[in-house]
Formats: C-alpha cells, structure tokens, sequence
C-alpha cells in the first residue's frame, strides 16, 4: 500500500530518505545523501511538484491526510534538493560542510 | 510595445567622496584591546537588535537573551498591561539568575535559590520571611534595561545614557516600518558562529564586488552585461546607519523551482498588501551590526554578536506575515531560506580566511573601493565612535 495520495505512488521509493520532519533534518538529508541519490529524488519530483502542489493546495493544512502529510514532506524535500541539483550540482558537496554550520532553528514548516 | 530598458550606471565616487579614500588600518579587524573599546564604545552605547513582538504575543511572555559579548543575560517580558520590558535577567536578592529556559509564558518568575518572585513588570511580588531583609520591595525590583521597538523588531541599549529609538534611527524607522517584518508574526530563522571579526563577517553582506566569483551560480542573476558585479542603484547615509537601492536585473526570471516557490508566494503577499511596498528594493544598514532586506518575498535580516576580537555569531531571520496559508505558501517559504542559505554558506570560508590573513599581521592597511562605501562608513563611524568615547573616559 502506497505512503502517498493516489496519482504519486511513484515517489514511494523516496519515502524513507526524503520525508522528513523537519527543516534542519531535510538539510541534514540533503547534506547526506550522495549526489547521485540527490538526482534521483529531482528526476523523480521534478515532473511532479507542481501537480502535489495542486492536489495539496486543495485541502487545507489542517486536513491533511497522514498520505498528504508525507507528500508534503517530500515537496519540502524538493526545496532543498531542487537548488543542490539544478544549480549548484557537484558544487553542493563542498558547500555542505558550511550549510551545517548553519543550524536552522525555526521554519513555519515546523510549527504546525 | 515594451519600454526600453534603462543601462545601468554605476554610483560614482564623487557620491561618496565624503566618507574619504584612505587605506584603512588592518588592525581594527584583529587586535583585542579595540575590540575591547569597541564593546563599550560601539555595543554598550547602541541600540541593539534583540528579538521581535511576535515572540512575546500575550501578557507573561518572555524570552531569554545571552549577550556574551557583556556576560549579559536578559528577560524580555510582555507585562499584563501589554508593555514589553527588558530586565537582568538576575535576582536582586543575591544575584541567581532566574531563567534557564530561553523562551515560555508565566505570570511570575521565581528565583529558585529563596524563592524571591518577580512579576511580568519586574516588580518584586513576594520573597519568604522579606520583613527580615529591613528593605521596601519597591526597592528590590528586577534591574531594568532601555527597550524600544521600530517596525515590530525590540531593540535594547545597555548603557544608561538611551536617546529615543526613533530619533537614534535618523530618518530610517518610517521606512522600516512600511517592510513585512513590522506586521510578521512568524519567521524562519539559522544562527551560526564563525572565526572572524564582526566587521569583517558584516561587510561581506555590504558589497556586491565579491558576488560573481564566491556566488557564480547562487548569485548568478545578481549581474548583466551592463552590471557584472550586480552594483547598487545608489546609496544614502543616514548618520551612523545607511542603506542602499538594489539593483534587478532585468533579464533575470526565477526559472524551475525558485519560479514555482515565488509564484506560490504571490497570493499571500498580495493578500498582505506588501508587493507594491516603496522600499521592497532597499537594503537597510542599522549601526553597528544589523542589516535587513526589505524585499517583501524574501524579508530578512541578519545581525552579527561579537564575541571576541576574531569570533562572531550570527542571527538571521526571515520575516513572514501570517502561519503558512497553503501547501504552496509553505514551500515557497522553505525555499526562501534554502535560498538565503545557500549564498550565505558559500560566504562563510572566505570570511575566515580573511580573519586568518588580517590576523596574521601582514597587513598594515586594507582598502575599499567606490562601491564597498558601505564597508568605509561603517569603520569611519566605528572609528569616530571609539574616538569619542576614549576621549570622554580618557583612553
């Protein structure tokens, strides 16, 4: 049985690495994961975000299904993911070391 | 038919021949024994950035705030008549200090040591067996420090001497309050320490010259044909503070993901009213060390705390109006300060190595050219201030 809403089951294999529940911890995801599994997740988000976007956008925060819920995680992944591979690409594992002295310590993301 | 687009010009160096061309000594980015004049002369005797209204949104709301740079701890307290207050965050019987916890709500504060309990408006409420003490509590209250606020954001003085906020900001507290951040009720926010001088690690967010060559990919859109550093359109001065009109570049248009993350923006800022704001493309410079982009998608500052001559931690937020209204408004929010983030972590190892070089003592003088003006004002004020003070105390 699928972790997302119905129209996103091929993000599934994403699931473990990449829905993750806070915004420290999707930056300490992206510093993590090797290049070729940050590309990964972009090929696989990218035809989709804006269509998640749409699905999620229709049902308000508050009534997000634990489905929805997850799909949003993984969209907020893509915030992350999306500038490490689409523009700094093989720059962003030397950047890594300084984005982690970087702590985030609040993101509205979080707060509800 | 599209208007033409208007050739960029740069800020000549007649607009800023008054702040001088001078090579500046190297030692006012390393030695401890300016440093230390400029704790007393610079930080203790400036308005300080310290938080914002949103943390303390009802009576008995309090933050807790570490000044290392003094050894300073500070309570930051929405009384019951609504009023915001800043105390020691240190108990007058014998000086415990009170609050471990670095933010909450309560309608009193207990020292834990004897139980002296303080109201939200500092005032001493009750403490056991006090009629031994031979004292008025009127007399015990919790020592209070010089608070005011501009645009939502608190500010504190430390020293004894507080000119009003509002006349200390020189012309800038009107603009200040048209930006989102005086109606934010939440933010993002990252904090960092770094091994260098808090001049030093300011001036880089001072000066667009280092923009193409540390940021050739982050900051890309920053430049044109006719503007490859990406230069302001022009700066003011305004005493001790300044600021400067950003220049946009007109070929450049969020692509991918940034696009879709501003255009998931858009219906929230339209619905608050801050797109058509007249200062969305001004950046604010508060002395000595807080800055603020006033672009209504990415509303930011950024303060730096010295702690030593050659240490400094850093504070930025990123202001918003209202808790996230929809999926797209939250990532669009989350991909704002990837953004920031991204640039800012780019930055941090050629600040350090720039410590490292001035610390070295190879320098006698460094320099800055027309357009790192923001840098020039800033050491010219350091160093008038320090001047003055030593003057006065006879250093």
């Amino acid at each position: 049985m699928s972790a997302l809403p119905e129209g996103f089951v091929t993000l599934d294999p994403y699931v473990a690495d990449w829905a993750v529940a806070s915004a420290d911890a999707r930056d300490a995801a992206r510093s993590k994961q090797p290049i070729a599994a940050r590309q990964a997740f972009h090929a696989a988000m990218e035809p989709l975000i804006a269509s998640a976007l749409d699905h999620l956008d229709a049902i308000p925060l508050s009534a997000h299904s634990p489905a929805d819920h997850t799909l949003m995680l993984l969209a907020l992944s893509y915030a992350h993911i999306a500038p490490s591979v689409a523009v700094l690409g093989a720059d962003d594992d030397r950047h890594a070391i300084y984005r982690r002295r970087l702590p985030i310590t609040r993101a509205t993301a979080d707060e509800n | 038919m599209n208007a033409p687009i208007p050739k960029f010009t740069p800020v000549g160096p007649d607009a800023v021949a008054h702040l001088g061309t001078a090579p500046i000594p190297a030692r006012y980015y390393a030695d401890a024994d300016w440093f230390a004049a400029e704790r007393e002369a610079v930080f203790r005797r400036s308005w300080l950035y310290i938080g914002h209204v949103c943390e303390l949104p009802e009576p008995g709301s309090f933050i807790r705030r570490e000044l290392e740079l003094f050894g300073v701890s500070l309570l930051i307290m929405r009384g019951k008549d609504g009023q915001i207050r800043a105390f020691h965050n240190v108990c007058t019987h014998r000086g415990t200090q009170l609050v471990e916890e670095a933010q909450g709500k309560r309608a009193t504060f207990s020292c834990p040591y004897h139980m002296w309990t303080y109201g939200a408006d500092g005032a001493l409420v009750s403490a056991p067996d006090f009629e031994a003490f031979g004292l008025d509590k009127k007399d015990c209250a919790l020592k209070s420090v010089a608070l005011d606020v501009c645009a939502g954001m608190i500010f504190v003085w430390l020293a004894a001497d507080a000119p009003p906020l509002r006349n200390w900001l020189n012309g800038l507290a009107e603009p200040l309050e048209t930006l989102p951040v005086a109606r934010a009720t939440h933010f993002h926010e990252y904090v960092y320490e770094i091994n260098a001088n808090w001049k030093l690690t300011y001036d880089n967010f001072q000066e667009n010259y280092h923009l193409r060559f540390i940021h050739p990919k982050t900051g890309k859109a920053a430049g044109g044909p006719d503007n490859p550093f990406g230069y302001p359109l022009e700066y003011a001065f305004h005493g001790r503070h300044r600021k400067q009109r950003i220049w946009s570049n007109p070929e450049a248009r969020p692509q991918g993901a940034q696009g879709l993350a501003f255009a998931k923006l858009m219906p929230g800022a339209a619905e608050a009213d801050i797109l058509n704001t007249p200062y969305g493309r001004h950046y604010f410079a508060l002395f000595p060390s807080f800055f603020m982009l006033g672009t209504p998608l990415q509303n930011f500052m950024h303060v730096v705390y010295p702690l030593s001559a050659t240490r400094s931690r850093g504070v930025i937020r990123i202001y918003w109006i209202g808790a996230d209204r929809s999926a797209g408004e939250r990532f669009g929010r989350e991909s704002v300060l990837t953004m920031v983030r991204d640039i800012h972590a780019e930055d941090i190892s050629v600040i350090e190595a720039g410590q490292r070089g001035l610390s070295s003592g190879a320098l006698e003088h460094i320099h800055f050219q027309t357009n790192e003006a923001l840098c020039r004002h800033l050491i010219n004020g350091v160093v008038e201030q320090v001047e003055a003070w030593q003057a006065r105390v006879g250093g």
